[in-house]
């Protein structure tokens, strides 16, 4: 009896509650889609409790190559806010944009954010273009997010999108928008003292991925292993690419976790450099669940292994 | 001597223990507050430089805009995305293989044009230029924008000449085939050209979680199994819905198709079709530049007048071995729609990429058509130049 009675009360209790919070009316949350796990950290940090974020791509695939998912349709149908890296990188999301039949983050549209907005963009080519080049990003290298100054300007591009679509939380936005310029600030300057020592070690990628990262803590990347981007390391540029490292004694060779291993691991039992396995997306490799333990990850890795080598 | 020793060295303490004290109280006192006051000075040397910051992001950001504007004024921005898809074939066989070389032959060239026309809708048009001349693959337009028509939200319409939504492999264009010829269901009940026509397409995306899609079309279409000489036109309906099993290893979609189209034929009776279709896809998140699957499977049903039901099977497996190789086995078995005899045959095929943009194939068929054997060795080169979109998914 006293069971029942309990489980009454429990009921009526909730019945209370769900009627109370539909009759306060309570709002929404802002619905947000970004394509990587980067712009969804970013967006998080910025938006709080205000918005829900979910990101197109996971951090361990390659952004190049992305295949179009029919689900990801359903979310930009619902979604009040689209993020994008921009430039070319993902010009598999216009596919699910167009899909998507939401006018509300068509490009040019109050929802739609292209993160690249001011960014001072690295590698713009100049002169004629074309595929013969491979496969080249015409407005410049797109990989602008691993460098956490440009992190700010991509914090404030998500803001302004934020209050474009809910200009009633512009306040919320912006206070939390400088506490995440604080914390970024704090982040660059630990992460620059750390990486102070090593500043001009000189190494070799699989693809070119880390001109920001590179420009911001002084790495010195002197090759590729593809001949030209997107295109699959060959023999020949293997070789010559061992040669260069021989010849200028590198003694690292930094690559993407979606990147395959066979390429690195002969160039390293050629060489005997060793293959850092970089992430370059939140989620790239365990223990990058945001923005900054991304950065640190990154800053960690590469200074684990460069004290290695300098002081064996 | 020793007395003026002690004496000095009484004096020192003296000026030690009593000035000094004094003097270190105050060199501590001053040093606070000189930390509070450089303390001010970095909080308005920082509120400083992340105005300054501020301005220089406003900065670029109008930098950029005049720069847009700029670029704006060339008129060729204006100008259709336009890309080439150049589409060449080597064929041998026949009854005997390799006893019948049948000589290398262009395909065509696909011109596609594709531009927004402004906010509300986009066109696109496919243009094959082969050996019998120019061919209209497709030319339509996409109201993407419904609410100009003040249209439901996920409503899309289609209007012109495009391929009919009946199923995966009819959408592909032909160079884009994940084969060199088209399987048999669809060369013996539709044609070398496929389900294609003109007319109007309504899409509607089912508000649900999963993705959820109807389309009814009306379109005129002439192929193996409809003709519409009254212009009546051939009524199709399509649900597609998709299962998407991914998680944090791999991408995994299971994509079924029904569509029921309706419509005259050449005997002057009527034509009823029904086709299922159910795709799987596989690629997992690591590797997903090296590996995949795809798993293609479809049937379909097709009956003219009060005659008995003529059917087709088609399955496709494709895996990716590397970054530029995959290999395809293909089963199919068709009947015909006028029921006049059937055709069965097994296909493999070895697709190297040197690129996106490059592509080459060795297909090898063993067929049986209308109780005849048929071998044939295909060799298919594909090129890609311009801007080139990725496949619809």
């Amino acid at each position: 009896m006293m069971h029942l009675r309990g489980s009454g009360l429990f009921l009526c209790l909730a019945v209370l509650v769900v009627g109370l919070s539909s009759s306060l009316g309570v709002k929404p949350k802002i619905q947000v889609v970004a394509t990587t796990g980067d712009l969804k950290s970013l967006t998080e940090l910025v938006g709080g409790d205000r918005v829900q974020v979910s990101a197109i791509m996971r951090g361990d695939q390659n952004p190049h190559t992305v295949q179009a998912r029919p689900s990801f349709v359903v979310a930009l149908n619902r979604a009040d806010l689209f993020i994008r890296v921009g430039l070319d990188l993902e010009l598999w999301a216009d596919q699910l944009l167009q899909a998507a039949r939401n006018p509300k983050i068509r490009k040019g549209a109050a929802g739609y954010v292209d993160a690249s907005e001011g960014i001072s963009l690295l590698e713009q080519p100049t002169g004629p273009i074309s595929r013969a080049q491979g496969e080249i990003h015409i407005f410049g290298n797109p990989h602008y997010w691993l460098d956490p100054a440009n992190a700010k300007i991509i914090v404030n591009n998500i803001a302004e999108g934020l209050k474009r679509v809910s200009p009633a939380d512009a306040d919320y936005f912006e206070r939390r928008q400088k506490e995440v310029f604080r914390d970024l600030d704090k982040l660059l300057e630990e992460t620059l003292k750390e990486m102070e020592p090593f500043r001009g070690t000189k190494v070799v990628a699989y693809h070119n991925t880390w001109p920001y990262l590179a420009r911001r803590y002084g790495l010195n990347v002197v090759g590729f292993l593809e001949p030209k981007p997107g295109i699959p390391p060959s023999g020949r540029h293997v070789a010559e690419v061992i040669r260069l490292m021989r010849m200028q004694g590198i003694k690292f060779l930094i690559k993407e976790p979606y990147y395959e291993d066979q390429t690195p691991q002969l160039v390293a039992r050629q060489t005997g450099c060793v293959v850092v396995e970089l992430p370059s997306s939140v989620g790239g490799l365990p223990g990058t669940d945001d923005y900054f333990q991304l950065i640190r990850k990154i800053i960690g890795i590469l200074t684990k292994h460069f004290a290695l080598v300098k002081s064996p | 001597m020793g007395r003026l020793c002690r004496l000095s060295f009484f004096m020192l303490l003296l000026i030690v223990t009593g000035t000094g004290l004094p003097i270190g109280q105050a060199a501590g006192k001053g040093r606070d507050e000189e930390v509070s006051a450089l303390r001010e000075r970095i909080a308005v040397l920082e509120d400083q430089f992340r105005r300054l910051l501020a301005e220089l992001v406003d900065a670029r950001r109008r930098l950029e805009e005049l720069e847009k504007q700029r670029r704006v004024g060339d008129l060729k921005a204006l100008n259709p995305e336009i890309s080439v898809i150049l589409d060449g074939v080597g064929l041998a066989g026949g009854r005997s293989l390799f006893r019948r070389f049948q000589g290398f032959q262009f395909r065509e060239a696909e011109i596609a044009l594709q531009s927004d026309i402004d906010p509300f809708g986009r066109a696109e048009g496919f243009f094959a230029i082969g050996p019998d001349g120019v061919e209209v693959e497709e030319a339509y337009i996409n109201l993407i924008d419904p609410t100009i028509l003040r249209l439901p939200k996920g409503l899309q319409l289609k209007a012109g000449h495009f391929k009919a939504n009946s199923d995966k492999i009819n959408l592909i264009h032909r160079p884009e085939q994940p084969m060199a010829d088209l399987p048999l269901v669809h060369q013996r009940f539709f044609g070398e050209e496929g389900f294609a026509g003109t007319g109007l397409r309504l899409q509607y995306l089912i508000p649900s979680r999963r993705y959820t899609e109807v389309s009814l079309e009306a379109l005129n279409a002439e192929n193996n199994s409809f003709q519409t000489p009254d212009g009546r036109p051939v009524l199709l309906s399509r649900l597609r819905t998709v299962w998407d099993l991914s998680d944090e290893k791999a991408d995994r979609t299971y994509d079924l198709g029904l569509f029921y189209a309706w419509g005259s034929n050449d005997a002057g009776t009527n034509t009823q079709m029904i086709g299922l279709d159910l795709t799987h896809r596989w690629r997992p998140s690591r590797q997903g530049l090296y590996r995949s699957l795809s798993w293609q499977n479809q049937i379909l049903l097709s009956q003219q007048g009060g005659a008995g039901a003529s059917k087709g099977i088609v399955s496709f497996l494709e895996y990716q071995f590397s970054r530029t190789l995959y290999g395809g086995a293909r089963y199919d078995w068709a009947g015909s729609p006028d029921k006049t005899g059937t055709a069965s045959g097994l296909a493999f095929a070895l697709t190297y990429f040197p690129s996106e943009f490059q592509r080459y194939r060795l297909q090898l068929n063993w067929q049986r058509v209308n109780g005849q054997p048929v071998r044939e060795v295909w060799l298919q080169g594909t090129w890609t130049i311009g801007v080139h979109r990725p496949h619809p998914f």
